[in-house]
């Protein structure tokens, strides 16, 4: 029998599927985070992880930006989790540790900010003025070793399609005496020119 | 008088709302089936064969002896299945050099990976064979390329290139070629005639007869003189136990044949990959194919095929008992004509109870999903989910493509092998024997009981019938049409991308075939509706007329014609002799009608090859990407691919491809920059960036170049590619990464230690990979930027707005911004959009007047 309530019923259950469905098909989407780029460093054999990206990204030329740095005790098992219950911040970085930014043939050094809310983030603020690759170097010392870890943003956004890994490289790399890099992944863009999202 | 009319309206409604809830159930099945796929299974960037995008070692590559290749490693332009695809690499003693350890490896699944035995690696010319099959369409695919190692005979350079022409030339070591043949598409021909079968009698005997045609009923009254008053019996216009046999009967088979075809499919390809007769090769092959994505349409279609059986001999064997009852019922009622035609009406209702309605509904209707999952799992593989653009859509759209022709040419199977076969049969069997009798549809008496014959009375009755089920079967053309077209033309539109692929690809000339052939049934189908069904009307209501005459003139059989003729005693006696003739053939226009919608039928079936020939054929955005081959070639040779660096081609049948470079040399901060893109299309391309300094020398100071590929309306991007050094200043890449027309925006960045980057950045409109490629290009450099520095060392950018963009034009052919294949397609859409709205009002039109002017004349 055709009544007003059945079709209501068959209308309202459609839809309710259809929602479910289209809910369901979003939530499974693959997701994509990367933003940062994260080396595992050694120093005198203490792994290390440290997390840099540029602030605010998409960062534009002019805007205001900045590089920051996450700092973290990694958890063995997963070196490269920020996520991890085990992995601990490292607090106090900002009194031995500056970056130097290079962009061409130009460089700043900065001093890095805690952050009150989060013991393990640092930044540092500056104005990107040039589409150019960016380089951020942590310099200073960390447990009385000398460092000097490089980060370069990556032209066009994110990192390398061929470097989607990630499990990224494990290529051990000696980056100073007493400081070998053991795994690297992601990766963060370089400032874009504000015209391609200028109007009018 | 209007209760048909209302009745009717009332069920079209209902089967309209059941229709779309079927309809949304499987849409909703659908995006859950995908959403639990984790998207990559539909979300994928592939083509329609697995095929090679990139190689490692690249083919024609020369290796030194200290410098040996381990391991070799291809990049497939969709995911093969690692149990059945292979690498292997041969020797020129014929002898595998690899360790068999095929893998894949990579975040897509798209790269495969075997090691090589160093060892047995010596100076000579080495051979890589692949075969693949496609874990996103299940096609298979195979070719091989070379590399040399060391020198090649005479130790010369020179020597070693040419060995390697001379393999080119032989034409074995470069091409790819599609396992998957034409014998597969003609194993598809029954399968898809079934499943389309399967769907379209479903709802066709939903549509036209479960609620509408086994209405009419003929009340027989064998008051003779002999026997008066004594044996009433009530038929449907044609035994409906017969016609529940045929249909089953014919559903059944369909399913068979899907089983058949299916298992045949598998065993073909199981031929295919293994040509020698080792069982143990054929079971193992078996295996694996079972477990890639043959294995699951095997299964779906198995499945299906099976449910639809189950629930096909259940509905029998239910309608078989419920006719039973039903006649115990009516033979009860022995005073049935003395109760007058309400008590027959009542009695009516009393049989058809709502819960032995529900049985046989809720079989048909599992049946009816069960064959649109067969036809999902078809669009499943299909290559439109093997497209870039919006893979989802074209997938949802193949499906929805197929549910249209299933109705529609399900539709007719239905009419010309159930419907019209049973009355047939029906009438055969009855003799011209004289019975008291009436004929009923629905609630309401057609023709009353009168002593006419029985196939006199059919005649009428059956005319009848057919003025009401053109128009409600057009209603069913109409619509299907409309979404017929509007998909195939979105379908062509992604598969195709222009005119010149159209007309110059294998895929874009049996899509020709296919839209020619659907000409005839189009107009054998305007031919039904427009002027049969004039003619059937008229029949209808002259013998309806003929009746209320006959109650006055008492007219007999014998004066059935002239009772016509006298309708029209005001034109002469010419006139009334053609008239006479005319309404002797039209009396027979059901006999007409059944021979026409046979042959609608025999043609739908021809189309219905096409378009499974369609199905094995890669189209041209896939097997022509990089170029398309010549008409004369292997069908099967899909693609010769060059690696060799860049404007050269290796016996690739480019000819249409010629002038379709991008060529660019640009300075740079003091950089000369010259980029080069070949052949510049949607597809794979090759794109080589050179790098002089202001001596002409080789500039060297760059420590990485990438590529950047986005494309915005597609939602494409950024693709950041990082580009191999082949020399000192010269850096190379091959891909696809430009993989669809429309507008991209490409940029180079080339970082230099202590030093600016080099970018230059260009927007191109690519509206074909093709001869008729149209392009426009806006560049720009970051030279226009003017970085410098003032005296406290700030870096000041300030923008030259004058020389911000520049508007190159490439193709040395029309330039034009809009694709006219595109154009044409929208177009084409919407035209196809409101022909069908509208046919489809007119056909709704059509049915409401056809069922007034009956009524009106009862």
């Amino acid at each position: 029998m055709v009544t007003k309530t059945n079709i209501q019923f068959i209308i309202l259950s459609t839809m309710s599927i259809i929602t479910f469905s289209l809910i369901l098909s979003i939530v499974l989407q693959p997701q994509f985070a990367f933003a940062h780029e994260k080396q595992l460093v050694s120093i005198n054999e203490k792994p290390y992880l440290f997390v840099v990206g540029s602030i605010g990204e998409p960062v534009y030329i002019n805007d205001k930006s900045g590089v920051e740095l996450f700092a973290y005790i990694p958890d063995p098992k997963d070196p490269l989790s920020e996520d991890s219950n085990v992995t601990k911040p490292i607090t106090g970085l900002e009194k031995t540790l500056k970056v130097e930014v290079s962009a061409g043939p130009t460089n700043k050094t900065l001093d890095f900010e805690p952050d009150e809310e989060n013991p393990a983030h640092y930044t540092a603020t500056f104005f990107p003025s040039a589409e150019t690759t960016y380089t951020y170097t942590l310099t200073g010392t960390i447990d009385n070793t000398p460092v000097h870890i490089s980060y370069s943003c990556v032209p066009g956004g994110g990192e390398d399609d061929d470097d989607e890994s990630s499990g990224g490289d494990n290529t051990k790399t000696v980056l100073s005496q007493g400081v070998i890099r053991e795994q690297m992944a992601g990766g963060f863009s370089c400032p874009m020119p504000r015209d391609e999202v200028t109007i009018p | 008088m209007k209760n048909l009319s209302r009745n009717n309206s009332t069920k079209i409604n209902f089967i309209y709302i059941m229709f779309l809830f079927i309809i949304t159930c499987s849409i909703s099945l659908f995006l859950l089936i995908s959403s639990i796929s984790d998207s990559s299974f539909l979300l994928k960037k592939a083509y329609a064969h697995a095929i090679p995008v990139n190689e490692t070692p690249a083919p024609d590559s020369i290796f030194e002896k200290d410098d040996l290749p381990s391991k070799v490693i291809i990049d497939f332009s969709e995911r093969p299945v690692p149990s059945i695809s292979t690498i292997q690499v041969l020797n020129e003693k014929n002898e595998r050099v690899d360790n068999g350890d095929f893998v894949i490896i990579g975040d897509h699944d798209r790269e495969a990976m075997t090691t090589l035995d160093t060892k047995k690696l010596t100076d000579g010319v080495y051979t890589v064979s692949w075969m693949a099959q496609s874990a996103d369409d299940g096609h298979i695919a195979k070719g091989s390329y070379v590399f040399v190692i060391g020198n090649v005979g005479v130790s010369s350079s020179a020597k070693t290139s040419s060995s390697i022409e001379g393999l080119a030339n032989d034409q074995q070591n470069y091409k790819v070629q599609a396992v998957t043949s034409s014998l597969d598409g003609l194993i598809k021909w029954p399968l898809i005639i079934s499943q389309i079968t399967v769907i379209g009698v479903i709802f066709s005997h939903l549509f036209l007869w479960d609620l509408f045609g086994k209405k009419i009923i003929i009340t027989k009254n064998k008051k003779s003189s002999a026997n008066p008053g004594s044996d009433t019996v009530t038929n449907n216009m044609m035994s409906t136990s017969r016609y529940n046999k045929r249909f089953t009967f014919i559903l059944v088979i369909a399913c068979v044949t899907i089983i058949i075809s299916t298992n045949v499919l598998l065993f073909l390809q199981i031929i295919e990959l293994v040509p020698n007769n080792n069982m143990s090769t054929h079971v193992s092959t078996f295996l694996s194919l079972m477990h890639g994505p043959s294995g699951f349409l095997w299964f779906i279609r198995m499945v299906t095929s099976i449910i639809i059986i189950v629930c096909l001999v259940a509905y029998y064997y239910f309608i078989k008992n419920q006719e039973k009852t039903e006649s115990n019922k009516i033979k009860s009622h022995t005073d049935l004509y003395r109760f007058g035609k309400e008590d027959r009406i009542n009695s009516f209702k009393k049989i058809n109870l709502n819960n032995e309605k529900l049985v046989p509904l809720l079989l048909l209707s599992i049946s009816f999903i069960a064959g649109s999952i067969s036809i999902f799992a078809n669009s499943l593989t299909s290559h439109n989910a093997a497209v870039e653009f919006f893979p989802t859509i074209a997938v949802f759209l193949d499906w929805i493509h197929f549910m249209g022709v299933s109705l529609w040419i399900g539709g007719l199977f239905y009419i010309s092998a159930v419907l019209l076969t049973t009355i047939k049969e029906r009438t055969k069997n009855r003799d011209q024997e004289t019975i008291n009798e009436s004929i009923e549809v629905g609630k309401k008496t057609v023709i009353p009981s009168k002593t006419f014959s029985l196939n006199v009375k059919k005649r009428f009755i059956f005319n009848y019938y057919l003025a009401l089920l053109l128009p409600r079967f057009s209603l069913i053309a109409t619509l299907s049409l409309g979404i017929i077209g509007i998909s195939g033309i979105y379908m062509a539109w992604v598969n195709i991308h222009s005119f010149n692929f159209l007309f110059n690809s294998d895929y874009g000339h049996i899509l020709i075939i296919k839209l020619i052939s659907i000409v005839p049934l189009i107009i054998l189908g305007g031919y039904h509706q427009l002027k049969l069904h004039k003619t059937v009307v008229r029949i209808a209501s002259l013998g309806e007329n003929g009746d209320n005459s006959r109650k006055n003139s008492n007219i007999d059989e014998s004066n059935i014609i002239d009772f016509a003729n006298n309708r029209k005693k005001n034109i002469n006696s010419k006139q009334k002799q053609n008239t006479e003739k005319t309404e002797s053939n039209q009396i027979n226009i059901f006999g007409k009608f059944s021979k026409t919608i046979k042959i609608e039928s025999l043609i739908a079936i021809g189309v219905l090859l096409v378009a499974s020939l369609l199905t094995t054929t890669s189209p041209p955005s896939s097997s022509t990407s990089m170029n398309m081959p010549s008409m004369d070639e292997d069908p099967h040779t899909m693609m010769m691919m060059s690696h060799d660096g860049f404007g050269k081609s290796n016996n690739m049948p480019m000819a249409n491809l010629k002038n379709n470079s991008y060529v660019k040399e640009v300075n740079i901060l003091n950089v000369t920059t010259k980029l080069e893109i070949n052949p510049f299309h949607s597809g794979l391309n090759t794109f080589k960036i050179t790098f002089t300094d202001s001596h002409k020398e080789p500039y060297s100071n760059i420590s990485t170049v990438r590529m950047i590929f986005k494309n915005e309306q597609a939602d494409i991007g950024p693709i950041t590619k990082k580009l191999n050094q082949i020399s000192p200043g010269i850096y190379v890449i091959t891909g696809g990464y430009i993989s669809q027309p429309g507008e991209w925006n490409i940029e180079m960045a080339a970082q230099r230690p202590s030093n600016y980057d080099l970018n230059y950045k260009f927007t191109s409109i690519l509206n074909s990979s093709s001869t008729d490629m149209s392009t426009t290009t806006k560049t720009k450099t970051n030279d226009n930027n003017n970085i410098s520095r003032n005296e406290q060392g700030k870096i000041i950018k300030n923008m030259d707005t004058n020389n911000s963009m520049n508007i190159d034009k490439l193709s040395t052919q029309t330039i034009d911004v809009s694709n006219p294949f595109t154009l044409s397609a929208i177009t084409l859409v919407v035209v196809i959009g409101l022909v069908s709205f509208y046919s489809y009002k007119k056909s709704k039109q059509k049915l409401r007047t056809t069922i007034d002017l009956l009524d009106q004349n009862v």
